[in-house]
């Protein structure tokens, strides 16, 4: 029973590593650090610039896909932050590449 | 003391292995994992709710009051695990433990403490090494076909990027200087074909010896090449390779009886032999070196006193400890290239001045018969 219970566990992994192959971000599919997401994070709120919302450095190099970033702003901004009006510009790139942009409110899903 | 005794709990118990529902291998990886999460303060980063995976947790949020239930039932369990009382129920605690922080927090989230977390649960599941040889198999899997489907890995790009953040080794940028695209490119290369090989040796292997020696040696050099031990992730990864290794069997060791300093070292190895797996007798006429003997294999001289010390379950929490602490990314290399057979030359070397002059050493009563040269 024991080892069926491991052997299921470990199944619900290689499925998620599996699906996690079509998506943009990489929660929980055995992808570690192999990003070099350089990243810069500007929040204002009423106008103010503000730092540390999200609990993570506001610009460094992130080492797990840049979705995952934008899934912790939307997820924030969705909850607890719901009533604030902020405004969220993030500039990226990844491993090199042409910087990217992405704003919240319009380009949120 | 008095319930200590009742509940046949000796001051060695945290450091024996035998004697529970969990196989002795399983049991001494849980607890070097388990040292590695107290001593590297991994405990202690265990987070409050914010912005988790599962939105009940938001119902708790605010308060640290998630945070401090995580952070004892940690150490209850570990407690336990070290007291080897109900031994596979700890490991499963640790493990949910790591699996609610990491559910109520993405901030939290790291695939280290995701693989801590699974290693734990699985040997709380486990009566052999199996579940983990398949878990090992699976990160190895999913690291190496994620790097192989994207471009920048596989055009070099990301180490040529990454590198600027997290290569620590001087000698990197001297080759990178000189062939900038071919060094990153062979680098994402050469990570991408040893994990999946691994994974695949996992798989389809028989005989693990020859992946475990790639696989530490490839995490090692990452440690060397970076001083980082990315999270618990070295740590995890060398105690999932550890586990699947067979316990140590009986080991009989001849040993001159007659030399006091010889004599001193049986004492000594002896004093620590807490699961009573050595067994010294002195040899019958006087030989040049001791000679050890483990099931079918046959040990002289270093490899005799190597065999001994890594036969010894000691060892290797004196490792974990050690890795712990310090914080050199030289003292991974320094470890595993003294284990490995490179250094066996070195180490024969030394042991043969010293069996040359034994009776020369401390605790010798210099009437040690030498043996004809």
């Amino acid at each position: 029973m024991k080892r069926r219970i491991g052997q299921v566990f470990l199944l619900v992994q290689l499925v998620w590593v599996t699906l996690a192959q079509f998506g943009s971000a990489r929660w929980l599919c055995w992808a570690p650090n192999d990003y070099a997401v350089e990243y810069h994070l500007v929040v204002t709120k009423d106008g103010q610039s503000i730092a540390g919302r999200y609990k993570i450095p506001d610009k460094g190099l992130y080492e797990n896909p840049a979705q995952n970033i934008i899934d912790l702003i939307e997820q924030y901004e969705r909850t607890y932050g719901r009533k604030d009006r902020v405004e969220v510009d993030l500039t990226y790139r990844n491993s090199g590449g042409p910087d990217s942009h992405w704003h919240f409110p319009e380009d949120a899903r | 003391m008095d319930w200590c005794k009742r509940q046949g709990v000796k001051f060695t118990t945290p450091l024996r292995c035998t004697g529970t529902s969990l196989p002795p291998q399983l049991l001494l990886a849980a607890k070097l994992l388990a040292i590695c999460v107290v001593l590297t303060g991994a405990w202690h980063d265990l987070p409050d709710p914010f912005l988790p995976f599962l939105s009940f947790f938001d119902g708790i949020a605010g308060t640290p009051v998630f945070r401090w239930v995580l952070k004892l039932g940690l150490l209850t369990a570990i407690g336990s695990l070290f007291l080897n009382r109900c031994v596979r129920l700890s490991c499963i605690a640790i493990g949910l433990v790591f699996s609610a922080g990491i559910l109520s927090s993405r901030v939290f989230f790291e695939n280290n403490i995701l693989f801590v977390a699974c290693i734990f649960l699985l040997i709380g599941l486990s009566d052999s090494p199996q579940l983990i040889r398949y878990q090992l198999a699976l990160v190895y899997f999913g690291a190496g076909t994620n790097k192989l489907l994207d471009a920048a890995w596989r055009s070099g790009a990301f180490f040529a990027t990454w590198s600027h953040y997290a290569i620590r080794e001087p000698m990197y940028f001297v080759f990178a200087g000189i062939a900038p695209r071919t060094v990153p490119r062979l680098m994402c290369w050469s990570s991408m074909t040893i994990e999946l090989t691994l994974a695949a040796w996992l798989l389809f292997g028989k005989r693990l010896h020859g992946a475990a020696w790639l696989g530490v040696s490839f995490h090692t050099m990452t440690v060397f090449m970076t001083g980082r031990t990315f999270g618990m992730f070295y740590y995890a990864i060398l105690v999932s390779w550890f586990a699947m290794q067979a316990w140590p069997k009986k080991i009989t060791i001849l040993y001159d009886g007659d030399c006091g300093f010889c004599d001193r070292t049986r004492r000594f190895f002896e004093r620590w032999d807490l699961e009573r797996l050595q067994h010294w007798t002195p040899f019958e006429r006087p030989e040049k070196s001791i000679h050890a003997r483990i099931a079918d294999e046959f040990y002289t001289g270093f490899a005799a006193f190597k065999a001994i010390i890594v036969s010894n379950p000691l060892t290797y929490f004196a490792v974990a400890v050690v890795l712990s602490l310090v914080h050199y990314r030289w003292m991974s290399m320094i470890l595993l290239l003294t284990m490995s057979p490179l250094f066996v030359p070195v180490g024969e070397f030394g042991y043969r001045r010293i069996a040359r002059n034994r009776y020369r050493m401390p605790g010798s009563s210099g009437e040690c018969a030498l043996p004809e040269q």
